[in-house]
């Protein structure tokens, strides 16, 4: 009977094994005649709308070029331990090129410094290090994103009155830069007043408690900025449920369907979409530019923009391409 | 006369600690009924602390109390089927992909069912209410398979829970991640299951808490009288012992993982009603959460004893802990120092009061 389920079991795991490996498609030998080019693209969450909106983007311009672009990265958290085992994967690959979005600043320096020392060259995508070695950088400038999340915020609560914003953890350089950017513009508005920031751990139920709290505790709270898609759910999921959706303002950072649904019905101000599309795209066009030798005129950062979407603007065709279609 | 002990165990399958509620007069068991549910004293002290060091009519209101339920509704689920578990002297980490699994399984049921691509990422419905009924029993059913995958992985590979929980804590994220594309699902869930459901009220309270509630007076009374109950304390305190005295000890484990993969999987309506979407970010720490739940209302981890009511009370400690101190302004660092010293206080407490009781006898 043991011994019956134990066979069982490791037909199971091969069987499992196998899949596994079938599903990501292990990139077959390229022909010595024609050189097709492989890229790796490393997310800093494989789980998110952004990052798998970035990888259409991708893989689209390597159709086009005809670049192989494997999208690759951790399901779990947006972190370096889960991260580098993935970019260390794929510097075993030996593909041609790395893009990655660095899941933290300086932690990141030595692991993509090995792939460049075995002679990968590496783009940022997203976020950056704060070390110049990559080949280039192409991401939103998440700075300007957070000030023009301010003054969408102060338009839509009428220029007076509290606001509170909700984030993710601090340390990841692009929600930091939010933050900062939204900080540094409030100020700007002598007659708004600023709760301060609270930290869900990427739980939208702990986000919503946190507004909950918000919301009961200052009566003359206005508005919230959400500076992700996870803490967004928590806090439009909050607003909602005390029946202040459109009385409490909110505005949001990125651009997923329930979001875009959100706004749509009037629970959302604003979102302030990023391009991740674009950051794909124009990654991939680089990294062929340089893995084929054109590399003057290479600059050594590249800002796709963002919008502001609101209910008036979502429909329109200008918008739509920054809307995150995962 | 090896036999003694275990058939007295079947009889009386509570440990000696335990017998305080039963016995004595009418004074001990106030006693005795107040030494049990200190829990909730310690709960309502904490409620007590953040009235008197809150403005007015901002922390003790009913729309905050009520919010504060509703963002404990799911944990209270999944701590309930916890309680089960641990009192076998079992272990679920898996419940959060569960959860997740369970979600994305009825999200996606709803999605088809509920009108064509188009129309639903457009916010249109049209058959709303039968994608809402086949999506709800889509993910009861996919927990509750889950559970028995648990259970007889446990039983039949004789592997520990930890390990095979862990395991499937893997692997739910990882199905659950292959069905949703990664990412959330394509479009909301349909509105009304928010707005008449997850986002409603009845007499004050929250649907989803009304049904957690329902839930949790259910499983009580099947834990503290009913047969099944008795089984699953009977195998926590001596798994030998009750298979001989003829409980079917691994029939009974598996019933006991399914229904765990149960609740987790309702808790998954509940993603679905009250977020109309669901993420698996948000429940990496499900089971860190259901399971100091479960510690803080006293449920030993070694199997046996515990209480189902009071791994509630547990749930409400962090949730009213954390919106306390955010309506308070405390710096957002300074809540997760205070949360996890508060957990360690009232663990602290709790054994105090057991060393008291014990000695006292």
């Amino acid at each position: 009977m043991s011994r019956r389920l134990l066979v069982v079991a490791m037909a199971l795991t091969a069987g499992l094994m196998l899949m596994g490996s079938t599903a990501t498609g292990g990139t077959s030998r390229s022909d010595a005649a024609q050189k097709t080019y492989t890229f790796y693209l490393v997310a800093g969450i494989a789980s998110d709308s952004f990052y798998l909106t970035m990888k259409k983007g991708a893989q689209a311009a390597g159709k086009k070029l005809g670049v192989k672009v494997v999208f690759t990265g951790s399901t779990k958290a947006f972190s370096p331990p889960t991260q580098i085992p993935f970019l260390n994967g794929a510097i075993a690959r030996r593909p041609d090129a790395i893009l990655i979005a660095p899941t933290d600043k300086t932690a990141l320096i030595a692991p993509i410094q090995r792939a460049i020392d075995a002679g990968i060259p590496v783009i940022t995508v997203d976020t950056f290090i704060t070390k110049r070695i990559a080949v280039t950088n192409v991401s939103t400038d998440n700075l300007g994103g957070g000030r023009a999340a301010a003054r969408a915020l102060v338009n839509a609560i009428g220029g007076s009155g509290d606001v509170a914003a909700i984030s993710v953890n601090p340390g990841i350089s692009t929600t930091d830069q939010r933050r900062d950017g939204f900080v540094a513009q409030l100020k700007k508005y002598p007659r708004v007043k600023y709760l301060g920031i609270q930290y869900c751990n990427d739980d939208q139920t702990k986000a919503q408690n946190q507004t909950a709290a918000l919301i009961n505790g200052n009566p003359n709270l206005k508005g919230i900025f959400a500076m992700n898609v996870v803490s967004g759910n928590g806090v439009t999921a909050a607003v909602t449920a005390a029946g202040k959706a459109g009385v409490v303002k909110l505005v949001e950072f990125d651009a997923g369907p329930p979001q875009v649904q959100a706004l749509k019905a009037g629970k959302i101000h604003a979102l302030i979409a990023q391009y991740p599309y674009g950051i794909g795209e124009l990654g991939v066009q680089l990294a062929y530019k340089w893995v084929t030798g054109k590399r003057a005129g290479i600059k050594k950062h590249y800002g796709t923009g963002s919008a502001v979407v609101t209910r008036a603007n979502v429909n329109s065709p200008k918008i739509k391409k920054f809307l995150y279609t995962p | 006369m090896t036999q003694a002990p275990p058939a007295s165990d079947e009889l009386e399958p509570a440990p000696p600690g335990d017998d305080a509620t039963r016995g004595g007069g009418s004074g001990r068991t106030a006693i005795a009924l107040l030494d049990r549910s200190w829990l909730f004293l310690f709960l309502l002290a904490l409620l007590g602390f953040f009235w008197a060091t809150t403005p007015r009519s901002t922390f003790l209101t009913e729309a905050n109390l009520s919010q504060i339920a509703l963002s404990t509704s799911q944990v209270v689920l999944l701590a309930i089927g916890l309680t089960f578990v641990i009192v076998t002297g079992g272990i679920d980490l898996s419940i959060g992909g569960i959860l997740f699994f369970s979600a994305v399984c009825g999200g996606r049921t709803m999605l088809e069912l509920a009108g064509t691509n188009a129309q639903v990422t457009s916010g249109a419905y049209p058959h709303a209410a039968k994608a809402i009924v086949a999506g709800i029993v889509v993910a009861l059913l996919a927990g509750t398979f889950w559970g028995v995958v648990n259970g007889l992985l446990i039983t039949l590979m004789r592997l520990p829970p930890f390990i095979v929980t862990l395991g499937t804590y893997g692997m739910t994220f990882g199905f659950g991640n292959l069905l949703s594309g990664g990412s959330y699902l394509g479009a909301p869930v349909p509105t009304g299951f928010t707005s008449d459901f997850g986002n409603a009220k009845f007499l004050g309270v929250y649907y989803p808490m009304w049904l957690a509630l329902g839930f949790l007076l259910v499983a009580h009374v099947v834990f503290q009288y009913a047969r099944f109950g008795r089984y699953t304390r009977a195998v926590g305190s001596n798994a030998e012992g009750s298979r001989r005295a003829g409980i079917a000890v691994d029939r009974h484990l598996v019933k006991v993982y399914a229904l765990a993969g149960f609740l987790a999987g309702l808790a998954g309506v509940l993603d679905l009603a009250i977020y109309t979407n669901t993420t698996s970010v948000s429940h990496l720490q499900d089971n860190l959460n259901a399971i100091s739940a479960v510690v803080l209302g006293g449920t030993s981890l070694f199997g046996g004893i515990g209480s189902v009511l009071m791994s509630a009370v547990g749930a409400f400690i962090p949730t009213v802990l954390q919106n306390g101190l955010v309506i308070r302004n405390v710096q957002p660092f300074w809540q997760e120092v205070t949360v996890g010293a508060t957990i360690i206080l009232a663990v602290y407490l709790d054994q105090l009061r057991r060393r008291r009781s014990a000695g006292g006898g």
